[in-house]
């Protein structure tokens, strides 16, 4: 048994540790008064005799207790009591304390949450500085604020753009999964086929999407997160060509994303708040005519590759060039223009627009 | 140094035996304040090199008895042979020329 658990183990029987060192000393009291008597002394000078020789009882007692460190436990509890009558006598005080150091470690916590998110974990994919963000930028709407992305505008600079090696576009939905476990609504996101490949991030269990998985009438795919591999799947590479239950009908499982894989909350990916987010399941982005209209339907995030070589300045004045043609599909004149992020720059927030 | 060689000579003793071994040993050149012997007690019970267990004297009262524990043993080793260095450096110094 060591020095300190016996000290502790002792301030827990304090009373009795008092108890059983009197009574020591009384016995040694009484002895040595006995042996004087029996030396012919008469029992109240005996009584004196014996006190005198063995010192002073309470103080050697306080140095015993204090010897066990009993003093410290003491004090202690001195301290305590007096710090809570404080706190209760003081309400105010306490309030403004408590909030202080509310505000303090919420601070901090948020700004390690920053520095985590930005610094030890900068974008883990392929030549990321090289992956852009794009926005929609109609002055005649709202003053220049960005805007999300109308898909048939997106096509647009698909089509006539050269800037850009690909660009994904997506977004994100809420869906109800079922089949294999108790229901549950997730965050999913839709996507065109080619992101993966535009991040440079492959499946770490079966594939990610085809390039042409996104046309109507294909058999529906899922691909899953590794959170939620682990998490309902038990991390088994036995769920690749099983089926799940999804909203729009059955989609076959084929491949789960690495666990160092990490995605921004889709909202973070929007020029303006959106509440979405990191999705658990992605789908392929499938448009149809609705999403297709030349206006309305900013509905959408997009992510593009920018081409070795391009400057941004001059993918952006290619952009502006298009979304310029693109105002002749219009029905009006909305003075139409783009926006360019870089990726980490949208998801920290910090302004790096282009 | 002194309670530790006590309990090695004679085992088990209370307080007060203690003590009394520890004056007539010495024929009571050695006589400080008794009580200071109890603090002394505790000190060595706090770093286990003596264990403490109630019994009963001859004229029947409690009293706690003193077992030196085999840490203590060497305790009073590493003490004796402490003592033994500077008793013997004193004496060299004292050396009548």
């Amino acid at each position: 048994m060591g020095v300190l658990l016996r000290r502790l183990m002792s301030a827990f029987r304090r009373d009795r540790f008092d108890r059983e060192l009197r009574e020591e000393m009384q016995l040694h009291l009484d002895l040595r008064a006995a042996e004087l008597r029996e030396a012919g002394l008469e029992d109240r000078d005996a009584g004196a005799a014996a006190r005198k020789t063995f010192g002073n009882v309470l103080l050697l007692r306080e140095e015993a207790r204090e010897m066990w460190g009993f003093r410290f436990l003491e004090t202690l509890a001195q301290d305590l009591r007096y710090a809570f009558r404080q706190i209760r006598e003081n309400p105010g005080f306490t309030a403004v304390a408590a909030a202080t150091f509310a505000l303090g470690i919420g601070a901090n916590t948020a700004i390690f949450s920053l520095v985590d998110a930005v610094i030890l974990r900068p974008l883990a994919y392929r030549q990321p500085e090289r992956l852009f963000v794009i926005h929609e930028v109609v002055p005649k709407f709202n003053f220049g604020m960005f805007l999300p992305v109308n898909a048939l505008h997106f096509q647009q600079w698909q089509k006539h753009g050269d800037s850009f090696e690909q660009m994904a576009l997506l977004n994100g939905i809420t869906v109800n999964l079922s089949g294999d476990g108790d229901p549950e609504r997730l965050p999913a996101a839709r996507v065109s086929p080619n992101l993966f490949a535009i991040l440079g991030v492959q499946a770490q269990v079966g594939r990610t999407f085809l390039s042409d998985e996104d046309q109507p009438g294909r058999a529906k795919v899922v691909v899953l997160s590794n959170e939620l591999w682990r998490r309902r799947f038990n991390a088994d590479p036995g769920v690749i060509n099983r089926t799940i239950n999804l909203p729009g009908g059955a989609a076959q499982i084929i491949g789960v994303l690495s666990a160092t894989f990490r995605f921004p909350k889709l909202g973070q990916l929007y020029g303006m708040a959106i509440a979405a987010d990191r999705p658990q399941l992605w789908i392929p982005l499938v448009l149809d005519n609705s999403d297709l209209r030349p206006t309305g339907g900013y509905n959408f995030a997009t992510i593009a590759r920018l081409r070795a070589g391009v400057s941004p300045s001059k993918a952006l004045a290619e952009l502006n060039a298009i979304q310029a043609d693109t105002e002749n599909l219009l029905p009006e004149k909305y003075d139409l223009r783009a926006a360019l992020v870089p990726l980490q720059d949208q998801i920290t927030a910090s302004p790096g627009r282009v | 140094m002194l309670i530790l060689q006590t309990l090695t000579r004679h085992g088990r003793l209370h307080g007060f035996e203690i003590a009394n071994a520890i004056q007539s040993r010495s024929d009571d050149v050695l006589r400080v304040e008794e009580g200071s012997l109890y603090p002394a007690l505790q000190r060595l019970l706090i770093q286990g090199w003596v264990e403490g267990e109630w019994g009963k004297t001859e004229d029947n009262r409690r009293a706690r008895y003193y077992r030196i524990t085999s840490p203590g043993r060497k305790q009073l080793e590493r003490e004796l042979a402490r003592y033994r260095r500077v008793s013997q450096a004193i004496s060299r110094i004292l050396q009548p020329v």
